[in-house]
């Protein structure tokens, strides 16, 4: 009943934000219709980041108590927070397009979270090639952890490096001459509501398919 | 367990969020003009601008140091900026835009503009709207496939 609900609301916030992001906010003056990406780009960015996090405290719960449950959370987190940030990467490229004129540049940040990218992927590949053992669930907790440390590097590295991408504008380290108008930060609270609730549910779902999964592989050996 | 981790996540997320709320400035009230450009005029060190809007009623504004400027130039190129440097290049730029018919959306206080930006063509605004309405379409089908997932995926517990 409660994921149910969770759902619903999940999908009427969504559809709220689709309304305000394309309806309700005028058109940026400088950049034009482009702009309206950074509604899509940093909820996804943000999701992915929230991810990173959960799997690196869930894989160092799991290493001190070895209970399933952070495992499997970890796992779960990975995979949909490996999603999330490769969907980052795509809305990014299509944005830099038109704004900088090259869909990819070599620079800090985006550098670093393709990294980020690929230790997870790796983590997920390392997951899949290797039978379910202890083991195997403790090399991946230590690879977990290891990625996480680009994280913080990641947030950082706009305000570091200072190059095409723009430095941080929401949170502690945000810039003070730096802010959005009312209207689109609302849009940007709201659609990062949307995307938060929608990875909550995501990774949820995958949570529950591998606990079904461990079940019916645990039958399959008695 | 997964239910604390949600609820402590859900908690968390709104103490956050809403704990930034400070930074979304306040914006101040503005009007919303759309028409066309009847004349310009530079009295430095302002632009008076003479808009008739889209009901045929006329407005008479003063372009300052602090109006942003993105306007659509003939080229295909947008032009951003101010009259802080070179009023007499905005001049033109404008000109062109009121010779050429280019439709305009500006917000003003009552004296001043704030800000002066190419109407985005009707056909943007439209095409904006038809891309919206898929988004809300394929976004209809996803949750509905989520929720489809979930019920099996309850089945299968209740199997297991």
């Amino acid at each position: 009943m409660f994921s149910k609900f969770f759902i619903i609301t999940t999908f009427l916030i969504f559809t709220f934000m689709l309304w305000m992001m394309f309806w309700w906010i005028p058109i940026d003056i400088s950049q034009g219709p482009v702009a309206k990406t950074v509604f899509i780009h940093v909820p996804l960015a943000w999701c992915s980041m929230i991810a990173i996090i959960l799997v690196a405290f869930s894989s160092i719960y799991y290493l001190f108590n070895k209970n399933i449950f952070w495992d499997n959370l970890a796992q779960a987190t990975a995979e949909v927070g490996v999603m999330f940030g490769i969907l980052a990467l795509i809305s990014g490229i299509i944005w830099a397009k038109p704004i900088w004129g090259v869909w990819w540049t070599g620079e800090a940040k985006l550098t670093t979270t393709l990294i980020l990218i690929l230790i997870y992927a790796a983590y997920i590949l390392f997951r899949s090639l290797y039978t379910n053992s202890i083991q195997m669930k403790k090399i991946a907790a230590i690879i977990a952890i290891i990625g996480a440390i680009d994280s913080p590097i990641i947030y950082f590295a706009a305000n570091l490096w200072q190059e095409a991408h723009p430095v941080t504008v929401i949170g502690p380290l945000s810039r003070k001459e730096s802010y959005f108008g009312a209207d689109y930060g609302i849009t940007l609270l709201v659609s990062v509501i949307a995307f938060t609730l929608l990875f909550i549910v995501l990774t949820q779902l995958r949570y529950k398919i591998i606990k079904i999964d461990n079940l019916i592989s645990l039958k399959d050996k008695l | 367990m997964i239910r604390k981790l949600k609820n402590i996540l859900t908690i968390s997320l709104v103490i956050l969020l809403f704990g930034n709320f400070s930074i979304i400035q306040a914006q101040e009230k503005e009007n919303i003009v759309n028409g066309f450009i009847e004349k310009i005029e530079l009295n430095q060190p302002v632009i008076d601008i003479y808009i008739v809007d889209n009901f045929g009623k006329s407005f008479k504004l003063a372009i300052s140091e602090f109006t942003q400027i993105g306007i659509e130039t003939q080229s295909g190129e947008r032009w951003v900026g101010d009259i802080k440097e070179d009023p007499k290049h905005v001049v033109n730029i404008l000109e062109e835009a009121q010779h050429s018919l280019e439709p305009i959306t500006l917000t003003h206080d009552g004296t001043n503009v704030i800000n002066l930006v190419s109407y985005e063509s009707s056909n943007i605004k439209n095409n904006l709207g038809y891309l919206g309405a898929s988004f809300i379409f394929l976004s209809i089908l996803f949750f509905g496939f989520i929720f489809i997932i979930n019920n099996r995926i309850k089945i299968l517990s209740r199997k297991n």
